[in-house]
């Protein structure tokens, strides 16, 4: 029914909003055009900085522009909710090789670290049935928070301040939660503990079995069983175990 | 405040919730696709603000004048929030934001024409049916013209004639165009189908350059605004009023004192009315 002319004009004003290219645009005041590329770009900009803060203060003021530039330009943004956005941007940090571009190879962790904290403390409330606290943390298959995601990293981006993150390669951990104030904290973990939550959180294994998988060698296994327990009392104490 | 509501922004929450009985606006606007399966703090945030206040809503997302495609999950989602939220009324943009599969996130005028007139009413009608209830379709503010064939007031009029939308009049914004465009705003308010008007947008804005101006609800409302939504009043039903605040926010006396004032001037033109018929 739209006519391909006036599609082709739709567009071409998009188009130009999105890469500043001079476009004809007929019937417009092009003196006045400008203004829709500024408002559009800057929309987007704070939605970006708003959601990567810590992204934002480890790239220059150039690579800041050639990315978010290059993002309003050429990324679709396909969430109709501006606020979910910029998790697309991690997508496409990825695909232009920003890390090895700017030589900041942690970005895509603190990218990753920063939206977490997004995702779960807007994570839709989900109705959670009754759970009875078991006795035997050993032996019972457990249930957890909904509102918590593990993040295995290559960097220590939550020491960002303390260290020289861009020489500290190696495996990182983290438990990000939600508690029950809304507010998010997370946890670091070992490749140990961040195993047990991955097994148990699947619902098919109980804690004495994932420990048994992984230390039928050791001889001190009655210790690592109790170290186990305490471990998940603390993530009971905080809300991310519910049983 | 009996007519008289303001939008409801995170960065206003926790003030509008601590407004006492006297000061508090009649009603709060959301817009849907800042707080769609939200949970967590704000979950609770629109949960204490929907106990406490009716609630009206206003889109950015639907881009209803976008040669692209409509967005089904997201209207799937719009209906199920409105529903699950009691909310009345459904207002949303005669803009487009999206294009080429992209959002945009803002508003891009779509051009005055009889293609893009039934391109429109087309798929609000298919809006309308699958909501079950009518859209109040809002009168955006522009910076330029793009290939118009026709002039702006026959153009929404007759995409509310053919869709059986109704009006979101933001006298805001027409005193903006009128401004931007050269015409007069009581002629082209006069044009309008007024019997349609379900709803009212007042807002600030910012003159930026000697000839233009940006709706950018950043600012206290004009006199000259003030003027106009007076003028109008008398010519329209009854129908709620809402301030829009987005950023550069002032004290909370400030915001209520203008509630305060367009409040008063409701009720002087809709008594005076009423008394009149």
């Amino acid at each position: 029914m739209l006519k391909n002319e006036t599609e082709n004009i739709q567009h071409q004003l998009a188009k130009h909003c999105r890469s500043n290219a001079d476009l004809p645009i007929p019937g417009a005041k092009h003196e006045r055009l400008h203004h829709y590329r500024r408002l559009i770009y800057t929309i987007i900009e704070d939605a970006i900085e708003s959601a990567y803060p810590i992204a934002r203060s480890i790239l220059s003021d150039n690579q800041w522009t050639e990315m978010i530039d290059t993002f309003v330009a050429e990324h679709n943004c396909q969430h109709p909710q501006l606020f979910r956005m910029p998790e697309e941007v991690i997508q496409f940090a990825i695909d232009k090789n920003y890390p090895l571009k700017f030589k900041i190879p942690h970005l895509i962790d603190v990218l990753q670290f920063e939206w977490a904290e997004i995702e779960i403390h807007s994570m839709k409330d989900e109705i959670i049935p009754e759970i009875t606290l078991v006795n035997d943390l050993l032996n019972a298959h457990l249930k957890f928070s909904p509102y918590c995601q593990l993040l295995a990293l290559d960097y220590p981006v939550h020491h960002l301040n303390k260290i020289d993150v861009a020489n500290s390669q190696g495996e990182y951990f983290m438990l990000v939660y939600r508690e029950e104030s809304g507010t998010v904290q997370y946890l670091e973990l070992t490749a140990l503990t961040h195993y047990v939550i991955v097994e148990l959180s699947s619902g098919s294994s109980t804690l004495k079995n994932a420990l048994d998988r992984v230390i039928s060698e050791e001889e001190n296994q009655t210790e690592l069983y109790k170290l186990g327990v305490l471990f998940l009392k603390d993530l009971r104490a905080k809300g991310v175990l519910l049983s | 405040m009996d007519n008289v509501g303001l939008g409801f922004r995170r960065d206003l929450s926790d003030e509008i919730l601590a407004l006492n009985y006297n000061e508090s606006p009649a009603f709060i606007e959301i817009a849907p696709e800042n707080w769609i399966d939200l949970g967590g703090y704000w979950g609770k945030i629109l949960k204490s603000a929907a106990e406490r206040f009716p609630i009206t809503s206003h889109g950015l997302s639907l881009s209803i004048g976008s040669p692209d495609p409509l967005d089904w999950d997201y209207i799937k989602k719009i209906k199920h929030f409105l529903n699950e939220n009691n909310i009345s009324i459904y207002s949303e943009h005669l803009s487009y934001s999206q294009s080429k599969n992209a959002h945009l996130y803002d508003l891009l005028p779509i051009p005055f024409r009889e293609d893009a007139v039934k391109h429109i009413s087309q798929r609000l009608r298919e809006v309308q049916d699958f909501l079950e209830m009518p859209i109040a379709l809002e009168n955006v503010s522009y910076y330029t013209p793009v290939a118009a064939e026709m002039d702006e007031a026959t153009f929404i009029s007759s995409i509310v004639q053919e869709s059986g939308c109704k009006l979101l009049l933001d006298v805001n914004n027409v005193f903006v165009n009128s401004f931007n465009h050269n015409y007069d705003p009581q002629e082209f308010i006069s044009k309008l189908p007024l019997s349609e008007v379900q709803y009212i947008h007042m807002a600030g804005h910012e003159k930026v350059e000697e000839d233009l101006i940006i709706d950018t609800h950043g600012q206290p409302i004009i006199s000259d605004v003030f003027e106009l939504f007076e003028w109008t009043l008398p010519q329209l039903n009854k129908v709620p009023v809402l301030l829009e605040r987005d950023f550069n926010f002032p004290e909370m006396a400030e915001i209520v004192q203008e509630l305060n004032t367009l409040e008063a001037i409701t009720q002087k033109s809709w008594t005076k009315t009423m008394k009149h018929a």
